[in-house]
């Protein structure tokens, strides 16, 4: 029995250790900053560099244009995210069930892919040569017409992604909610607009402002949309600009770490404006949604086709290139267009990054149910549900784009330490995490952070819902404890939160985007970002990776484990 | 005080009638019982007296003044829903202060109301408390403050007593027959707890369907049923088939049974001889032994089987044509019985009674 007690301790102090391990590379963003090399090629510890970002008013523009935008796409997601879960929760029109259901699409169009489809329907260099020439100048503010259009493209991609999220969460916390305690506003005099204000709403905000933090730090750093629609002046393009451009490590770090505190600021700022969980100690049945009268049809139908219109016009543009391809490849009868598409999708080029991205989202998978399954067995849930990893909880607030970033930056300051204290042996391992070897383990590690908070709460979600009962009965008609567990429902994450973890570590953008220099190990998502040149190609994989992501959540809804809304992170 | 007259309220939910021309009349200060099973229309009943819902049809009036055209905040109704409905977010205070807050009283005015309405409900020390901290019999107390701080002309209490355990219920029905004392407000309580009606309504409407099929004080409905509906639902009762005779001299139904020829008085009006019965006697009503008081009912019955419940011992008897019959009896009564004994069992003409139709079942052993 004891040996048995410390052989859990040991594995627990172990995987504890490799969790931290994984984390560690945004530790060290902090020593980064300080340490280069002089011109001379040693090493010293320096203010200087520091201090050149820190005074650069570039860098700043740069962090304000990321949270102005982060700040709009968070308070437009809110109000859209409200109206839209209003709108398709609590009553019953004729059309509600298929609109509902292509309502919910957008969420598996990530921004990047969105930003491609939307400049094939809204260009912004031709809208700004045409507003340009129709204005007789060529500059608003300083910055070019095409620049304003990309802006705007930016926003509408963030709340096309985002919104969803939102109205996910506002519906999860209205169905927490029982009908009859706006119900008791209401006899007691108030009007609708008041008992939703006063009575639903302060229920509501704690939970949503969960979720909006999420989406503000996901805007904040998210690359993919900046890089796709040219948009320097931002954090995200600035930090995979320098990483790719070779920039000194310090700034490269200072960038990371300005990104990283406006985004745990932003954050924390969200949820203080939440306030703190209402706890309900009463779980109401889902009460059936009431008919709705003719003007409330209407204008939800109306509403809801505006928002599908608003969120879909990105695949469409995507759907749009793809076609443009066909036509103009279908001089030989559209079986040779069909043929030459199909190809190009799966050529040497294109197939690579399928076979990299699938790696990836598998390695993802392999080592974070390990850390899962081994958090799980070594710690008691009610210890894991009660008191939340604070690990786990640093990685969820950990944009994946500085997880990216940080992992980077490890084999320089590997290299840096063994300079410094002269200890050849590490140039063994810094020549093995460097990202143009294959397979890229700082790829795998990042991307595995990125994805373990989601799955560790869908792990112990499903632990929370686990009825010991079932178990002891299945113990009693003498099955196995492990198979006992698994009856009770306690059997951590499903089958379809590991194949949502899959599809989002195979499509996601960041930390990708700053891991894979070469096409050896460069997956799905960093490979659509280069081949924007190429756009029906682009079109395709983005069409892909929409269909894989749809795979995943449609996966992940089946297991009713939750989850998501969380593949936004990526 | 007010009288509010319920008339013939109609209510669809997907076309299904939830209210199908349902009628009432309360009293001023009458603490009046809806019941009926779950499903039958009474919280949409309420619902739509509170302004919550709207009728299809029918007329709500309030001492004569019409009401069912008035906004909830004019109507001047207290609604205590079934699940108590408190806000969690919102402390006792907060809770009860609500409907004040909504009628733009001033915070110390609301303080001070609040306090002295927490004072009557005996809860003035968990002002400052969050419902969730509550127990049920406190989160009822909450609600119902709640419901009188705004001084409704009409109470209206949704099964109060469903989320208490069954120990707490006599004392908060003590509590309510006290506060309707003190406030003397037109009450209506929904209840699907026939032994609760019976034990504090003053007048009783009985739900089916979206109908109310009767009213009257509880010990007329419970011993005059009009149909076999209320019958059963207020407790346990023999039903047997039958067909009308005629009437005896003293005006009472006769009806040919399965049991034998039995006399027993219908609410219905004069019934013509031949037509199909149901005759409904309470287990309680049935005497067992060989002394049978002048006039009454009689029949020959084998005891079949007796369960002892405590108090009353419960008979499982069969009589003429191998007819089931149930009856209760004192402990005292039916020391002396023995299964298989032959019994002869008596019940007086009063407490047979008579209701037109046929019910479809046999008997009803509660």
């Amino acid at each position: 029995m004891a040996m048995k007690g410390t052989l859990r301790g040991l594995v627990r102090v172990g995987t504890i250790g490799v969790i931290a391990l994984i984390g560690l590379p945004v530790a060290l963003l902090i020593p980064s900053v300080f340490l280069d090399r002089s011109p001379s090629g040693g090493v010293r510890t320096s203010l200087f560099p520091l201090a050149l970002a820190f005074f650069d008013p570039f860098v700043w523009a740069c962090a304000w244009n990321s949270v102005a935008f982060a700040l709009i796409v968070t308070v437009g997601s809110l109000v859209l995210g409200v109206a839209l879960a209003r709108t398709i929760g609590p009553w019953r029109f004729w059309g509600r069930p298929p609109l509902a259901t292509i309502a919910w699409l957008p969420l598996a169009v990530a921004p990047a892919f969105a930003a491609l489809g939307l400049m094939q329907i809204v260009p912004p260099v031709a809208i700004g040569r045409s507003l340009a020439r129709l204005s007789g100048r060529s500059l608003l503010f300083g910055v070019p017409w095409s620049g304003w259009i990309s802006w705007l493209l930016w926003i509408w991609v963030g709340l096309a992604s985002a919104t969803p999220v939102v109205a996910l969460s506002v519906k999860a916390a209205l169905g927490r909610i029982a009908s009859n305690w706006a119900d008791a506003g209401l006899a007691l005099g108030a009007s609708r607009r008041r008992a939703w204000r006063q009575l639903v709403w302060p229920i509501v905000r704690p939970e949503v402002a969960r979720t909006l933090a999420a989406v503000f730090a996901a805007a904040l750093l998210e690359p993919g949309a900046p890089l796709i629609l040219g948009l320097r002046r931002t954090m995200a393009f600035q930090m995979v600009e320098s990483v790719t451009r070779d920039d000194p490590s310090t700034r490269i770090a200072i960038l990371a770490l300005i990104g990283f505190i406006f985004a745990l600021a932003g954050r924390a700022l969200i949820r203080w404006w939440g306030g703190s969980r209402v706890f309900i100690d009463q779980h109401e049945h889902p009460v059936r949604p009431g008919r709705a009268g003719l003007l409330r049809s209407g204008v939800s139908v109306i509403g809801l086709t505006a928002w599908i219109a608003f969120g879909l016009t990105p695949l469409i543009g995507l759907g749009g290139i793809v076609i443009g391809a066909f036509d103009a490849g279908a001089n030989g009868g559209w079986i040779v267009a069909v043929a030459s598409l199909v190809y190009a999708l799966i050529d040497p080029d294109t197939g690579r990054l399928w076979a990299n991205a699938l790696m990836l989202g598998v390695a993802v998978v392999v080592l974070d149910a390990l850390l899962v399954t081994l958090w799980r067995v070594t710690l008691p849930a009610s210890r894991r549900i009660s008191r939340p990893s604070l690990l786990i909880l640093g990685f969820e607030r950990t944009p994946p784009l500085i997880f990216g970033v940080a992992a980077a930056l490890v084999p320089g300051l590997i290299s840096l330490v063994a300079d410094r204290f002269r200890l050849t042996s590490l140039d063994q391992l810094t020549a093995w995490l460097d990202p143009i070897r294959w397979p890229g383990v700082l790829l795998i590690v990042a991307t595995a952070a990125t994805r373990l908070p989601t799955l560790a709460r869908a792990s112990d979600r499903a632990d929370l819902l686990a009825r010991p009962v079932l178990t002891d009965a299945a113990l009693s008609l003498g099955e196995t404890r492990r198979r006992s567990i698994r009856l009770g429902g306690g059997r951590g994450p499903s089958l379809g939160v590991l194949i949502l973890t899959l599809t989002l570590a195979t499509t996601s953008i960041a930390p990708a985007i700053v891991l894979s220099p070469t096409t050896r190990t460069r997956p799905l998502g960093p490979g659509f970002v280069l081949l924007t040149d190429d756009r029906p190609k682009a079109a395709g994989l983005a069409l892909g990776a929409v269909c894989l992501n749809l795979i995943g959540l449609i996966a992940a809804r089946r297991g009713r484990s939750g989850p998501a809304g969380d593949w936004f992170r990526g | 005080m007010i009288r509010v007259t319920i008339e013939s309220l109609v209510k669809r939910f997907d076309r299904v009638p939830a209210l199908d021309h349902a009628s009432l009349e309360i009293r001023p200060g009458e603490l009046a019982f809806l019941l009926g099973p779950s499903g039958s229309g009474k919280s949409t009943l309420a619902r739509i007296v509170a302004g919550l819902d709207t009728a299809e049809e029918g007329e709500i009036y309030f001492d004569g003044r019409v009401i069912h055209t008035l906004p909830a905040v004019d109507r001047k109704v207290g609604l205590v829903f079934q699940d108590d409905a408190l806000w969690p977010h919102l402390s006792v205070m907060d809770n009860v202060g609500y409907g004040l807050k909504v009628r733009g009283m001033n915070r110390r005015e609301r303080r001070g109301r609040v306090t002295e309405i927490l004072g009557t409900v005996g809860i003035d020390s968990l002002a400052e408390k969050r419902p969730a901290s509550l127990l049920p019999a406190q989160r009822l107390r909450v609600a119902l403050a709640r419901a009188l701080v705004i001084e409704p002309e009409l109470l209206i209490l949704d099964d109060p007593l469903s989320r208490l355990e069954p120990r707490a219920r006599p004392e908060f029905r003590d509590e309510l027959r006290r506060l309707h004392a003190e406030t003397e407000m037109t009450t209506l309580v929904l209840s699907s707890d026939p032994r609760e009606a019976l034990a504090m309504a003053e007048r009783l409407a009985v739900i089916d369907f979206g109908r109310v099929v009767q009213v009257g004080p509880p010990g007329e409905v419970y011993n005059r049923p009009a149909n076999a509906f209320v019958a059963r639902f207020l407790g346990p009762t023999n039903l047997i088939q039958g067909q009308v005779e005629g009437n005896d001299a003293r005006g009472d139904v006769v009806v040919r049974t399965p049991l034998g020829r039995l006399i027993g008085q219908t609410n219905a009006g004069p019934l013509a001889a031949g037509t199909p019965v149901t005759v409904a006697i309470r287990p309680e009503s049935i005497g067992l032994g060989p002394a049978v008081p002048p006039g009454s009912n009689r029949f020959a019955a084998t005891l079949e089987r007796q369960t002892f419940l405590g108090e009353v011992r419960k008979v499982d008897l069969r009589g003429p044509g191998d007819w089931p019959v149930t009856a209760l009896a004192l402990q005292a009564q039916s020391a002396g019985l023995r299964e298989g004994q032959s019994i002869t069992a008596s019940v007086p003409p009063e407490l047979v009674v008579v209701i037109p139709g046929n019910y479809a079942g046999r008997t009803d052993r509660g």
